[in-house]
């Protein structure tokens, strides 16, 4: 994918971003948080498990700069997918450090270990300071699984 | 005075030749230094470098004139008779934490207050913060009109009550543009015998500052905030207030006699005592060097040009749909301006400036208590400097434009 595509395909999700909730989360919504105190964007993850611990539904909510929600909103893409996987925790801890990894390292390109959904986060590679904004919802997701 | 045309100035900084393309508009961060100021601190390191009052040799004795040499062009600079009232810091920061350790924490009891502006930056409100987490006393803001920014003067006799007991007080806010009625504000505490402190990192470098007339108590900035070193600052006072300060950082050259008894041992007089350690020669050169830049250029001249781009800036900022002014127009004409869109991130305001090789600051800007008063994140930030130009601010609203465009 060029820059151009990778561009509009981080403003669709930031302009319709997947499984984006304003509601409260209900009872039984595992919540994670995550906060970016330098520029006070917050986002929360509801996360609904069943009693062997595989998903059945995960939302967001968020206040934050357009990587942000993207990046929640290609995370939310991953966890549908991952919905009903057995103990789908390590795979999910796995993918977080080889996103993090990947976002480090700017010469390499998306890794087979990672979803090609995550390929328009490739724009952040060049943006440092944005990579925190990248990974404020991955760390959510840390507190929940 | 030589005549001022930013296009001009911007030939006195390096910076500008090995990035012709930025529109550097992050002055309240730090500022660009002339190559003035570049020269001065090279020759301290090549001609002047030696420790300063410690020495009977001749560089020594030179390195000792060049120090006091700095301080009194400071002390001028800033409108104090006496260069031993003009105390020289890390920083700003460090000056704040000099007086809040060093003058206030020694008197204050529980139930004092101390008051602050509504925007202060957090050197200007932790190390307060930190006082009355520890005396029991309270910190006070003066209230301000949330729409605007602008400070409820009327709403505010508490800070010249009974129970108040210091001020503190920016000359010019880094994140509202605003700034306060520090004149009369000065005058008012002096009737009432309540220190006050004024926090002028921002203020210094374009606006002409006479501690002497203005009758504050303390007056602090920092080097970087006027075109000059990093790591330098100063501290000015009057004689019976600097009088006060425990000296907080002990060390070398602050102390003339060394007793079994700690109680028992003889500081050195001011301004020495305030500061240990071995002093930065070549930072307050290069200080002194900035200040006497700004003089050539002169402060009409810079006032005149500031206001001149922040009206313009502003002006065309409104005209962009969604865009809000945290201040209004005719009150932040002094470089500095901040604004907001409801659907645009300012981190994504940034981004697009950075992609196009604009400089700004976004985010909270060190004032997290202001930005608590008021129901957004933070705002982006645009500071101008001497060498901005028309060009830099057509430049950045073009790219807030499309930023708008793009994300809204």
């Amino acid at each position: 994918m060029n820059e151009g595509a990778l561009k509009q395909s981080l403003l669709q999700h930031y302009r319709q971003p997947f499984q984006r909730t304003n509601g409260a989360f209900t009872d039984d919504y595992a919540i994670g948080k995550g906060r970016n105190t330098s520029c006070g964007d917050e986002v929360e993850l509801g996360l609904k498990l069943d009693d062997q611990s595989r998903i059945i539904d995960a939302k967001f909510k968020a206040r934050g700069c357009s990587v942000c929600i993207a990046s929640a909103s290609i995370l939310m893409t991953i966890l549908d997918t991952m919905k009903q996987t057995p103990a789908p925790q390590q795979d999910l801890q796995c993918l977080k450090q080889d996103l993090k990894n990947w976002l480090e390292d700017t010469r390499q390109d998306l890794p087979s270990t990672l979803p090609s959904s995550l390929a328009p986060l490739a724009l952040v590679k060049s943006m440092p300071a944005r990579r925190k904004c990248v990974m404020l919802i991955w760390n959510a997701l840390d507190q929940v699984i | 005075m030589r005549a001022f045309s930013p296009d001009l100035i911007r030939t006195d900084f390096p910076f500008f030749t090995h990035h012709n393309d930025i529109a550097y508009l992050d002055n309240a961060a730090t500022t660009q230094k002339p190559q003035v100021v570049i020269n001065a601190i090279n020759r301290a390191y090549t001609t002047s470098n030696a420790p300063v009052s410690r020495g009977l040799y001749t560089q020594a004795l030179y390195a000792d004139e060049q120090y006091a040499k700095a301080r009194l062009i400071l002390c001028e600079f800033l409108g104090c008779c006496d260069p031993n009232n003009c105390v020289f810091t890390s920083s700003a920061t460090a000056s704040i934490n000099l007086v809040a350790n060093g003058f206030l924490a020694p008197r204050l009891k529980p139930d004092d207050e101390i008051w602050l502006s509504p925007f202060e930056h957090h050197a200007n409100y932790l190390p307060w913060q930190r006082l009355c987490s520890v005396t029991g006393a309270k910190l006070r803001q003066i209230p301000m009109n949330v729409n605007t920014c602008e400070i409820l003067w009327d709403e505010c006799h508490e800070v010249l009550g009974k129970n108040s007991k210091f001020i503190a007080i920016t000359a010019l806010s880094n994140v509202t543009g605003l700034a306060p009625d520090i004149e009369s504000l000065c005058r008012k505490a002096t009737i009432a015998s309540i220190p006050i402190l004024i926090d002028g990192a921002q203020w210094a470098a374009h606006h002409p500052v006479n501690f002497d007339n203005l009758g504050c108590d303390f007056f602090v900035c920092s080097a970087h905030k006027m075109y000059g070193p990093n790591g330098i600052g100063l501290l000015v006072g009057k004689t019976e207030q600097l009088e006060q300060i425990q000296p907080t950082q002990l060390g070398g050259g602050m102390i003339d006699w060394v007793t079994d008894n700690f109680d028992d041992n003889q500081w050195s007089a001011l301004p020495q005592r305030l500061e240990a350690g071995s002093p930065n020669l070549a930072g307050a050169i290069g200080f002194a060097t900035a200040a006497q830049y700004i003089q050539t250029i002169g402060h009409p001249f810079i006032q005149e040009h500031l206001t001149c781009l922040s009206l313009a800036l502003t002006a065309q900022l409104t005209n962009i749909e969604g865009i809000c002014l945290l201040a209004p127009p005719s009150a932040t004409v002094h470089g500095v301006v901040s604004f907001y869109h409801e659907k645009v991130h300012t981190h994504d305001f940034a981004q697009v400036c950075a992609d196009n090789h604009i400089a700004i600051r976004a985010g909270h800007h060190c004032a997290q208590p202001f930005f608590k008063q008021l129901n957004i994140n933070g705002t982006a930030r645009v500071s101008l400097g001497l060498y901005n130009t028309h060009n830099d601010i057509n430049r950045l609203v073009k790219r807030v434009r499309l930023a708008v465009e793009e994300f809204a």
